[in-house]
């Protein structure tokens, strides 16, 4: 099966779960709630969870699913499924690790292994004791990474990678539902939809 | 007053037995089905698959994620119509159409549309043979990639295939296919993946051999 074929099917076959979370040493924002509020570019609910709907552009590759994605205790688990349940992978992230499991066999390539575990660990971090102090908070996640994020309100609404000093991701929210990631430097873009429990995609 | 020993055996057998109908009752007993009665379920099916022309029906799908204790539930309508057109058609969470037909697929999601052909692809081919043969029942005919079993309990007819080979077994370890008995057509399917995880589509307000026109198995 050719390269092509196998991603275009995985299109068919894919949903989208991602989390990942990396230590820091920033404050951690806290509203008056029962549960800490999430900092993360992405809607997550008071609960921990939040749904996506997922569409992939690879070059001229094409995928699309669901992506839950739960946070708790410092360790985000997610899941991939495709529009028919189908599940492509789980995945976990810890510390600014990510680990995939239970992959499908169509995406248990070495190249699309790497290329998720990179930009599920960038789109799901969740840096812990972080807070909004300015419209610009940065956050080191190692020596050769770090994250800087743009704030509105108190809320992160862009994340930017940067390494070696060059930027080379975004995680934006474009509204309250609506999400783009883009690797500038693997030209592969994650568009999300947030999915309420309860109701439809907007 | 104290019971004989007698009475007690006697009041607890009726106790046992009050039990056993209750389980029964309100839960799915499946009993292994007997080699007479396995002709019989696959006479029926075959029957009711061969009068079939058209089904419209709305769908539940239930995938079950273990490893996060969620489910994601979705929801559409549908389409069948003879022989291979099949329109798989999802409202809910959001709207995504995957249809079968001459031997094509088409998907359509956030108004694109991709098209790929089965003939060329034995992925999308093995998707196309399980989700039509599914619907129709005639699944249960292709014993040469599937170790097929047969139960049966007072209402419906639960058949469940394992695949041998190839493709499918990629995707799971397990069909399962219930059938009613009172129109032995298809009424829940349930796709059990190796690690353990499933996804259940159950039918409902199924209309059968009504007119759907051609139009319903293309994307504009």
């Amino acid at each position: 099966m050719s390269t092509r074929v196998f991603l275009i099917l995985c299109s068919a076959l894919i949903s989208f779960v991602g989390v990942s979370k990396a230590a820091g040493n920033w404050h951690y924002s806290v509203t008056a709630t029962d549960n800490p509020s999430i900092f993360s570019v992405l809607p997550f609910a008071p609960s921990g969870v939040v749904r996506l709907k997922t569409n992939i552009e690879w070059n001229e590759y094409r995928i699309s699913g669901i992506i839950v994605a739960k946070y708790s205790n410092d360790t985000v688990k997610g899941v991939f499924v495709n529009e028919f349940g189908v599940k492509g992978f789980e995945f976990t992230v810890c510390n600014g690790n990510c680990s995939l499991e239970h992959i499908l066999p169509y995406f248990d390539k070495w190249l699309i292994r790497k290329q998720f575990k990179k930009d599920l660990s960038f789109i799901f971090t969740i840096p812990a004791n972080v807070e909004c102090k300015s419209n610009k908070t940065n956050f080191e996640l190692n020596s050769r990474s770090s994250y800087i994020y743009t704030c509105t309100d108190n809320k992160p609404i862009k994340a930017s990678l940067m390494r070696k000093g060059k930027e080379t991701a975004t995680l934006t929210s474009e509204n309250d539902s609506l999400f783009t990631m883009v690797s500038v430097t693997q030209h592969i873009t994650y568009r999300f939809t947030l999915i309420n429990e309860n109701e439809s995609a907007h | 007053m104290f019971m004989t020993k007698i009475q007690l055996l006697k009041h607890l057998s009726l106790l046992i037995c009050l039990l056993s109908i209750v389980v029964s009752v309100n839960s799915q007993t499946y009993t292994p089905a007997t080699k007479s009665q396995i002709q019989e379920i696959s006479a029926n099916i075959q029957k009711t698959a061969s009068n079939t022309s058209t089904i419209e029906s709305r769908f539940v799908q239930k995938k079950t994620l273990s490893v996060l204790s969620e489910t994601v539930t979705s929801d559409g309508i549908m389409y069948y119509k003879k022989e291979d057109n099949l329109r798989w058609q999802y409202n809910k969470p959001y709207s995504y159409i995957f249809i079968l037909s001459s031997g094509k697929v088409y998907i359509k999601n956030d108004n694109k549309v991709n098209s790929f052909d089965t003939e060329s692809n034995k992925l999308f081919k093995e998707i196309s043979r399980i989700m039509i043969g599914s619907v129709r029942g005639n699944l249960l005919s292709q014993n040469n990639d599937f170790t097929i079993q047969y139960y049966w309990s007072s209402k419906t007819v639960m058949v469940s295939l394992t695949p041998k080979s190839g493709e499918l077994k990629k995707l799971m370890s397990l069909v399962k296919l219930t059938f009613s008995t009172s129109d032995w057509l298809v009424q829940s399917i349930e796709l059990i993946e190796s690690g353990g995880d499933n996804t259940i589509i159950t039918f409902t307000e199924k209309n059968v051999n009504k007119g759907i026109p051609d139009t319903m198995f293309r994307l504009n």
